[in-house]
């Protein structure tokens, strides 16, 4: 994975770059402090108990120098490090950008692309073009980082937030979320796969998967979109009902009332999780999915789920 | 002081609850904050070692909590850490035992303000705890489970997970608001201390530095404290009356609350390292028999610092949607911190030369103090710098550079602190060998743990999680074994002290040969530090002076 100044952008050649001057910079520093700390612990050790010491207290021209130097090392420091953090927050306007609408929500990741496909936890994205990231969350703060990138940037549910990266290698990055959002924060991942010019192509006239049954892709969505984070399907407890046998299930509800599972009730749980909660379970652990799955979607995790008997 | 030879009664008795409780004392005062904040070190403390226990290995091989009960595990080490520890931390002990005697004076300006401010803090620390009352932990499928009241909210309380948490966040978060009236309490008496109660000839500039560190924090405290309770006053009422300040659904702004938790949480981290460096202060030219170099600078550095912590709280900010020009413009300000503590690291080091060193102790700690501390800042520069800090934001770099300011700076000055004074506190020696063992089981495993975290951000692994990918294993493995020697550290550490305190030898009034203040009375001070109030006429630290004379 990110292995270190090993990075894919251009960009990301820059910060590393810095990254390396700093730590050059840290490691000097270090050494020069505690080598003359511990050379004079060892030069200066008490030798006999009435040893004579030095009675100086100080030197002008030492504090001025010790001042002005590093007064002078971290403004450069500073300049330094604006260069490639300006061009990261500059979002290119460049005609053949692409500009994805990212979404975060507890616990994963979908994008939206311009021709209106929408992608699950992994996004698929050309390579050497730059790529614009529209983003915003849909409950809690999460954040958006692609180490090899070397990008990072908040995704808050206020305003939208903006990232842009051009990778140049194609192959698969890995994505994390970075800013704490509860329980599955740790495995709110994704993936970015940057594909060469012809793959490109095939992505987009829909060539580059295999088409799927309906209940192999309520697999899919099963796993991209999270639910397997609190539902399991063998029928282990966790953060949510398992969906082993739900299909048919007679269920108690926070209420007190009885309710058979069907279809109807599936579909209105997963667009508003909060309406019919299963007695034992908090409210307001499940995001809506209400326009984060199309119809036909929902239909297939349905399906999907009617196959876990 | 005359009254060396004569009888007198030390502070430490009568003994009873009573006595003790109500009493107003600063140095009973310090020392019964020690024990309490010493005792929620211990809870947060085995929270870090479930924490690293927990990440020993990748979850697939191995696994003792859920990742909910791992979140709570994480928080209650921050938030007990920070609010209950390492906060009141050394002006609350060291600082409220040593700084009447040390400028002169019989106690604080305010002490009846100073026990509200301890029986503030208890009350504060009940209802911290208070959100922990209800169903037990138990375990389920083998794994240890916490039940949902506990708070997994990190301790930031960042908006607007804090406001949908089913956690019990109101309790703790009105224990951190009702903690902060400890802490300016404590500040308030201290800055009218210092400005009133010095005695004759003990002017500004022959103040021990630890003195001017406590008046600098205290500013911090004063200043900036209303604003975390404010904030969090606000946060409650945002839970219980759906107002809309901080929640995006209620038409509030979450970064709002970033702003204003940092406007408090930063200078804050002023109010733990300022102290824990005039500590250090206090340590070397006493062991090094040379007087401290740069008193001046030193000295106003510490005010610098604590102006400038206001002004950069926006870099915790960098990467949360904030504008371009204010990213840059805190990036610049944040740098400015770097200038103040260079300036001191440099002076401290500066102190030793053609000095005659005695490595006990103590001394150990305030020479551990700057080796660790010179990391801890250093690695602050990278996390300064715009364009390296977008990618170790939020990552283990931080955490990293974090504990080694807090455990490497403050809680090492601390206990240096403790082994330096022990003997002033109660009258008795620590033993040496046991001391010199536990601060070299503490260095060495404080490193172990927290080096291979800093590789660990630069590969970029993300705080916080509960899991991670296999590529991270080896430096989680290493860092874990790590932090289990610098907890096993503190056994040997506290041991030696409890031991000492009951059974230690006894030591003299000065047993290190410091010509301060407080070195001057008898070990353990009696009640009223003073019989007569003294007459200050040379600096604090004019050692070297009489043999070169």
């Amino acid at each position: 994975m990110s292995s270190f100044f090993s990075s894919v952008t251009e960009l990301g050649g820059k910060v590393d770059f810095i990254q390396f001057w700093l730590i050059l910079l840290m490691v000097f520093w270090f050494v020069a402090c505690n080598a003359v700390m511990i050379y004079l612990m060892l030069r200066y050790r008490e030798r006999s108990p009435d040893q004579k010491t030095s009675p100086i207290k100080g030197s002008h021209t030492l504090e001025f120098i010790w001042t002005v130097v590093p007064t002078i090392i971290v403004a450069l420091i500073f300049l330094f490090g604006v260069g490639a953090w300006s061009e990261m927050r500059t979002m290119p306007t460049d005609e053949d950008r692409l500009e994805i609408s990212v979404t975060g929500q507890k616990w994963s990741w979908s994008y939206k692309y311009p021709d209106g496909r929408v992608e699950a936890s992994d996004m698929y994205v050309p390579q050497g073009k730059p790529v614009v990231l529209k983003m915003r969350s849909v409950d809690v703060l999460h954040s958006f980082f692609i180490p090899e990138f070397r990008v990072k940037e908040d995704v808050v549910p206020s305003i939208y937030t903006y990232l842009w990266f051009k990778a140049d290698v194609p192959g698969s990055y890995q994505v994390f979320c970075t800013e704490y959002c509860g329980d599955n924060h740790s495995a709110m991942l994704g993936k970015v796969h940057v594909l060469s010019p012809e793959d490109w192509q095939k992505y987009m006239k829909n060539e580059l998967f295999p088409v799927l049954t309906p209940v192999e892709e309520g697999e899919q969505l099963y796993v991209k979109r999270a639910c397997v984070g609190c539902h399991s399907k063998d029928g282990s407890p966790a953060i949510g009902p398992t969906f082993q046998g739900l299909m048919g299930r007679e269920e108690e509800m926070a209420d007190g009332t009885m309710i058979v599972v069907d279809d109807n009730y599936l579909v209105e749980s997963i667009k508003y999780p909060n309406r019919k909660l299963v007695k034992g379970y908090p409210a307001g652990q499940m995001p809506s999915y209400d326009g984060q799955l199309t119809d036909e979607q929902i239909e297939n995790i349905i399906a999907f789920i009617k196959t876990l008997q | 002081m005359s009254s060396a030879s004569q009888e007198y009664q030390p502070y430490l008795q009568p003994g009873g609850f009573k006595n003790w409780f109500f009493s107003v004392d600063h140095k009973r005062i310090g020392l019964m904050y020690l024990y309490s904040i010493l005792i929620f070190f211990l809870i947060a403390g085995l929270c870090a070692m479930a924490v690293r226990a927990e990440l020993l290995f990748p979850n697939a091989n191995h696994q003792i909590f859920d990742h909910h009960g791992y979140n709570i595990m994480f928080t209650l080490h921050g938030a007990i850490m920070v609010f209950l520890f390492i906060v009141p931390g050394i002006p609350a002990t060291l600082g409220n035992f040593l700084l009447p005697i040390m400028i002169g004076a019989k106690d604080v300006a305010f002490p009846r303000l100073n026990i509200l401010s301890y029986w503030i803090y208890v009350v504060g620390a009940i209802a911290v705890v208070w959100s922990l009352i209800g169903p037990l932990p138990s375990i389920e499928n083998g794994l240890i489970k916490f039940p949902a009241n506990w708070l997994d909210t990190g301790w930031t309380f960042y908006t607007p997970y804090s406001i949908q948490s089913s956690a019990g966040v109101i309790p703790v978060t009105l224990g951190a608001f009702i903690l902060g009236f400890a802490s300016i309490l404590t500040g308030l008496n201290f800055v009218v201390t210092i400005h009133k109660f010095r005695a004759p000839g003990m002017t500004w500039h022959r103040l021990p530095l630890f003195v001017w560190a406590l008046y600098s924090a205290s500013l911090i405290q004063i200043l900036a404290t209303p604003i975390i309770g404010i904030t969090l006053a606000l946060l409650i009422m945002e839970r219980v009356l759906e107002i809309g300040f901080f929640s995006a659904a209620l038409g509030g702004d979450p970064i709002l609350f970033e702003n204003f938790f940092w406007f408090y949480s930063h200078p804050v981290v002023y109010i733990m390292i300022l102290p824990a460096m005039g500590v250090v202060a206090e340590i070397l030219p006493v062991f090094a028999k040379k007087p401290i170099f740069g008193y001046r600078a030193i000295a106003y550095s510490s005010l610098a610092i604590a102006l400038v912590s206001f002004f950069v709280w926006g870099h915790h900010l960098f990467v949360s949607g904030m504008s371009y020009w204010s990213r840059w413009i805190f990036s610049l300000l944040t740098f400015a911190v770097a200038i103040p503590t260079a300036i001191k690291v440099f002076n401290w080091i500066s102190t030793l030369y053609k000095g005659s060193i005695r490595m006990d102790t103590p001394m150990l700690y305030a020479c551990g103090f700057i080796f660790l501390f010179t990391i801890a800042g250093l690695t602050g520069l990278p996390l300064a710098t715009l364009s390296t800090d977008v990618f170790l934001h939020d990552t283990y770099f931080v955490v990293a550079h974090f504990h080694y300011t807090m455990q490497g700076g403050t809680v090492v000055a601390l206990v240096g602190g403790l082994y330096f004074w022990w003997p002033k506190i109660y009258g008795r020696m620590y033993n040496e060998t046991v001391g010199k063992i536990g601060f070299w089981m503490l260095f060495l495993g404080f490193n172990a743990a927290f080096m291979p975290q800093f590789i660990l951000g630069y590969m970029g692994m993300p705080r916080r999680y509960a899991d991670y990918l296999g590529e991270f294993a080896e430096l989680h493995f290493a860092s874990s074994l790590g932090a289990f020697i610098n907890g096993l550290a503190y056994v040997v550490i506290f041991g030696n002290l409890l031991w000492a305190a009951k059974r230690g030898k006894v030591a003299s009034k000065n047993p290190f040969n410091s010509l301060s203040l407080e070195w001057t009375v008898p070990s353990p001070p009696p009640l009223t530090n003073f019989d007569e109030v003294p007459t200050v006429t040379t600096w604090t630290y004019g050692y070297g002076e009489e043999q070169n004379a």
